[in-house]
């Protein structure tokens, strides 16, 4: 009697255990949550060499089905954002390519061989290496939208025969208003063009220099693709922010100095804008106060 | 007669014991130990110094030797170090120029982070000099009087090559013959402490010895001009201005262990007298580099939203609002008349990414909604059965522009969505912006391009948005199963 209440006990306790852990399966394949590391991959090969990067795609939501491709992208704006083609990656970059199952908290590494022949031209490849989630069956034929999800990431790829790739650079926009107002603050906007075979990355800074001002501003080391512009901000501590100095101008004029190189190239690229700065507000709302005054002492006067 | 013999015997000893005490003795002086006695350097850090292979003007890469030399190999060598080549005199930096590592290659090789200037010489040297400051502490454990001296020697190299005091670090076969550089040490450099019994005026200023590189070790001494300075008395002598450039490790050195020096102290009388007197050590060993990598990571959630109460996008749910799954949104069987429960669903994404140019999110539909799927050609609708995406207004919004499709769409029908932040502002457009400001989801099929729905120029960490979906039909849409295919795409911003 006693072991088939012990057996009863033990029964319930399993049964117990069983519905909260299949609870918090079901809660975990509710969504699709999908990282990808390395979410970007900057390589330089020369042709008939040979290099591997493993890609590491783990799955935080419910079991699925993955399928990888390499597809080209092309900038879509001066942002850095991207528009995946449809163009595949050459057959030298070498994947499986088979869709993968790949169960909840799993992690799998995916291998990506770019092995360039030895007569492949000196040019960079802008590639995306996509993962997507297998598209979901309908069963009940309601009127729906199916969602698939997509992670991918960026792969620059420039192929080099000596390892120094042909790197130009043109400063398409460097500018700051010509004259500002004292009470304002000087922005500068820049965008840099890259004409050169590979995509480099501006090491560089703006000085600015006037009667009140010694300011540094220091370029955001971002990728510019060949073949492409892109706006560059300036970075403090890590953070983007506008090319901007916080202080603001009193009177006269103020040069800013652009100063850069292409990665760590020995080459430095300048140019100088100049700003005038004036207190035209200040002016205003001296002269509006004038102008009051000699109308409340005229209108005071007129009184008497 | 035995009394007598007893006195002298008595009288011998007492004057024995008087030459003893008062001729003998004045040969040689009592001397003590300090008590106390330490030495501390600011910076214990071995200098490093390593023969040059290659470092060719105009690139970053530099090789070191990886024999015969104090480093032969980069394991003591960090990225941010300042280094400079040094000639084979160790006369100054070839070029006159130092540089900064940027990175470690391997074993033997490291990159800086600008390029070379000058081509560095095959035979002379890479050095990071380490320098600091040198604390000395001690007791006094017997009075130094007027005219007695405290004297600090501090080793030098003994190379017979005169490098003790060129600013390049020093390097020889054994500790005994190996020291340090304090090249620019002055007098002014050098302080006493100044406390009561024993006050630093009393002891002027240092003077300054430095070796010269073949036999002599350096020393730096202060005499006690007035006042005695009293015994048992803590004393600091503080070394500062950086002047201690610390030696490379002697040849043959095992990484890891230190080498020790010893720095002597000593007191003494008016002439050369030791009066207290101690070795203290000083222990330079290698840096260690505490590192760690994080990789770059870009995750992205997509969640289903199936509670009946709250307010998305400005859209409040309720029981029969259809419940989104990750992967799908039912719509179920599509009435041609407007409620806000019925015909509002949505889905939550969340990103997180330490990619330091941040991330993007896109959507796009394969097509607009089409009756078992079929195309939708052109503008879609119900003419060629499909549920065309919508215009929201009068000023028609577009994949790419929103407008406000306003509380009761009913005027202007179709599938659309709009967008609201959760956590973080990275979606970009607001439905706030009108009463349910919205957009077409890009056709790939009519050649649209695909729209960022989220994005962020700097790492986020679980960003997340209301991906808000509307959708309203006529009473003419031709009845039938209508589906279309939505893709999210995460990529980092390149």
């Amino acid at each position: 009697m006693k072991k088939y209440k012990l057996v009863t006990i033990l029964f319930l306790l399993s049964l117990l255990v069983s519905i909260f852990l299949s609870n918090s399966i079901v809660n975990a394949q509710n969504a699709i949550s999908l990282s990808i590391t390395p979410p970007i991959f900057e390589v330089m090969i020369k042709p008939g060499k040979e290099v591997r990067q493993v890609f590491s795609i783990e799955n935080l939501g419910g079991d699925t089905i993955l399928t990888p491709k390499v597809v080209y992208f092309v900038p879509s704006d001066e942002n850095g954002n991207v528009d995946l083609t449809e163009n595949l990656a050459p057959d030298w970059v070498m994947y499986d390519k088979n869709p993968f199952a790949i169960k909840s908290t799993e992690k799998i590494d995916v291998s990506l061989v770019i092995s360039p022949p030895e007569d492949t031209s000196e040019t960079d490849h802008f590639l995306t290496l996509v993962f997507e989630t297998e598209k979901p069956t309908d069963l009940l034929e309601d009127n729906s939208s199916f969602y698939k999800t997509q992670i991918g990431s960026n792969i620059l790829l420039t192929i080099s025969k000596d390892g120094n790739p042909k790197k130009s650079a043109e400063i398409t926009t460097f500018k700051a208003p010509i004259i500002i107002d004292s009470l304002s603050n000087i922005n500068y906007s820049l965008v840099l063009q890259n004409n050169g075979n590979s995509f480099w990355k501006p090491t560089g800074k703006i000085i600015v220099q006037g009667i009140n001002l010694n300011s540094t501003l220091t370029l955001a080391p971002l990728n510019i693709l060949s073949g492409y512009s892109r706006k560059i901000p300036c970075i403090n501590n890590e953070e983007l922010i506008d090319c901007k100095v916080t202080k603001k101008p009193l009177i006269g004029i103020y040069k800013a100095n652009l100063e850069f190189r292409m990665d760590e190239s020995a080459e430095i690229k300048k140019t100088e804008v100049t700003t005038f700065a004036f207190p035209f507000s200040l002016i205003a709302i001296s002269l509006l106060l004038i102008l009051l005054i000699l109308k409340l002492k005229k209108y005071l006067t007129k009184k008497r | 007669m035995l009394k007598r013999k007893v006195l002298v015997l008595s009288l011998i000893l007492v004057f024995g014991a008087l030459i003893y005490r008062f001729i003998l003795p004045s040969k040689k002086t009592h001397s003590a130990s300090f008590t106390g006695a330490k030495a501390t350097l600011s910076n214990s850090r071995f200098s490093y110094k390593a023969g040059v292979a290659t470092g060719t003007s105009g690139t970053s890469v530099v090789t070191i030797d990886a024999s015969g030399n104090a480093d032969n190999n980069t394991n003591h060598l960090f990225p941010k170090d300042t280094i400079c080549g040094a000639n084979i005199e160790e006369s100054g930096c070839v070029g006159n120029t130092s540089y900064v590592v940027s990175s470690i290659i391997n074993t033997t090789s490291f990159n800086t982070s600008t390029a070379l200037t000058t081509t560095l010489e095959t035979n002379g040297y890479v050095v990071a000099t380490q320098s600091g400051n040198l604390t000395l502490d001690f007791t006094t454990a017997t009075e130094v009087p007027i005219g007695g001296t405290l004297l600090i020697t501090i080793p030098a190299i003994k190379s017979g090559t005169g490098n003790a005091n060129d600013g390049i670090p020093d390097t020889a076969a054994t500790t005994a013959a190996n020291g340090f550089d304090l090249k620019g040490l002055v007098a002014g450099d050098v302080s006493v402490s100044d406390i009561t019994g024993c006050t630093s005026a009393g002891w002027g200023s240092a003077t300054v010895t430095l070796g010269d590189g073949t036999s002599t070790n350096h020393t730096v001494s202060f005499t006690r001009s007035s006042a005695t300075c009293a015994a048992s008395k803590a004393i600091t002598v503080t070394f500062t201005n950086n002047r201690f450039i610390n030696p490379a490790p002697i040849t043959g050195h095992t990484q890891g262990q230190a080498d020790s020096y010893q720095i002597n102290i000593k007191t003494r009388d008016g002439g050369t007298n030791t009066l207290d007197n101690s070795d203290v050590g000083v222990s330079p060993v290698e840096g260690v580099l505490i590192s760690a990598t994080v990789d770059e990571v870009l995750s992205l959630t997509v969640a289903q939203i199936q509670t009946d109460s709250g307010s998305y996008c400005g859209v409040t749910r309720t029981a029969s609002s259809p419940d989104s799954t990750a992967t799908a949104i039912p719509w179920g069987t599509l009435s041609p008349t407007y409620l806000a429960a019925t015909h509002n669903a949505q889905q939550q994404l969340t990103v997180s990414t330490n990619a330091s140019a941040g991330y993007s999110v896109y959507i796009e539909e394969n097509d607009q909604m089409g009756k078992d799927g079929v195309a939708c050609t052109g503008n879609g609708g119900e003419s060629v059965n499909c549920i065309q995406d919508t215009v929201c207004g009068g000023t028609p919004c577009s994949e790419s522009s929103a407008q406000d499709w306003g509380a009761d769409p009913s005027s202007y029908v179709g599938l659309g969505y709009s967008l609201a932040n959760v956590t973080g502002t990275d979606a970009t457009f607001l439905y706030s912006a009108g009463t349910f400001t919205a957009k077409q989801i890009a056709d790939i099929a009519a050649s649209e391009t695909r729209q960022s729905i989220m994005y962020k120029a700097t790492p986020a960490d679980a960003a997340s948005i209301y991906v808000c979906y509307r959708i309203d039909i006529t009473a003419t849409q031709p009845a039938g199963y209508y589906y279309n295919k939505v893709r999210y795409t995460a990529v980092p911003i390149f």
